[in-house]
């Protein structure tokens, strides 16, 4: 068994995550109101997105792996959504 | 943990290293789901505050210092690479090279906690301690010591995982420096790896709801 992940994807999954850090930094210095946490948290989304599938190398994985990758963001969302449903109605 | 169990720590119940290696990173994916509904229900909490009192929480941001905040951020990644580079120098069997990046993980860490615990000290300064000692001269005050009641929380629930984090690396250290990791078994490593990058991920969205929300004002 090898290694499954290079370690240039590695070094360049590691560089667009310090740049997305910045990103999120500079953008939160405009005043966006309700905005600018939704957007840090794109920005975060996308940053999680890179660790997942590079360094946890999620995106190598065979299919059981995605499948309970994404049944723990499907109960979140459940969670998240109906819980928030009470509150913004 | 560093007990000798057979040749390639391969257990009685699996055929074949391969197989074992599937069902423990699959049982580590299923904790990490688990982890993510545990901080899942904070962060919705928090999302519900914060549609109320979004003054007062911004208010409560902007206090925050983004500079170690920011710098925080930066020494997770890096934190994360070291350990990433750990598990593709496991898995090519460089013995050496593959403890001291886990070496490095633990001491980035380490430097994680440290810039934290200065910070939680400068809040303790600014009487900033929900519940404990909260001064405040803003009419919303018990709504921003909600805010550092939730930060207080989240951040410590992280920093708690990060020491948890340091002691499986650190075991893995030495089971790496005594010889129980090689090229044809490292799933330890990887394991480990998983759990120490889910929660450089938790980070990321603290960073995002805590820090940035207030450094315009």
């Amino acid at each position: 068994m090898g290694p499954v992940v290079s370690r240039k994807t590695y070094v360049l999954t590691w560089i667009a995550l310090l740049g997305l850090t910045l990103a999120t930094t500079l953008f939160g210095y405009v005043n966006l109101g309700q905005f600018s946490i939704i957007l840090a948290v794109l920005f975060a989304m996308a940053k999680g997105g890179l660790i997942v599938s590079f360094f946890m190398h999620a995106k190598y994985e065979q299919r059981v792996i995605r499948v309970i990758i994404v049944g723990g963001g499907v109960w979140f969302t459940i969670l998240f959504s109906f819980s928030l449903r009470d509150y913004i109605n | 943990l560093l007990i000798d169990t057979g040749p390639v720590e391969l257990r009685e119940q699996f055929g074949t290293p391969e197989q074992q290696r599937e069902s423990a990173t699959s049982g580590m994916w299923v904790f990490l789901m688990t982890e993510v509904m545990m901080f899942g229900a904070l962060f919705t909490s928090f999302a519900i505050y914060r549609l109320y009192y979004f003054q007062p929480f911004t208010q409560g941001s902007s206090e925050m210092n983004v500079v170690l905040g920011s710098i925080n951020t930066a020494v997770l990644i890096c934190s994360s690479l070291t350990m990433a580079l750990a598990v593709h120098s496991a898995a090519s069997g460089e013995r050496s090279k593959t403890f001291w990046l886990l070496i490095a993980t633990i001491v980035i860490g380490i430097v994680f906690l440290a810039i934290k615990f200065t910070e939680y000290g400068q809040h303790y300064a600014e009487h900033k301690v929900p519940g404990i000692w909260f001064d405040s001269h803003d009419p919303g005050a018990n709504k921003i010591e909600m805010f550092y009641f939730f930060y207080f929380v989240m951040t410590g629930l992280h920093a708690i995982h990060m020491m948890v984090g340091i002691g499986v690396v650190s075991v893995l250290a030495l089971r790496t420096l005594v010889g129980r990791i090689s090229a044809f078994y490292h799933a330890p490593i990887e394991i480990g790896g998983l759990y120490w990058h889910f929660v450089d991920i938790v980070w990321v969205f603290l960073y995002a709801i805590f820090y940035i929300p207030g450094i315009h004002k």
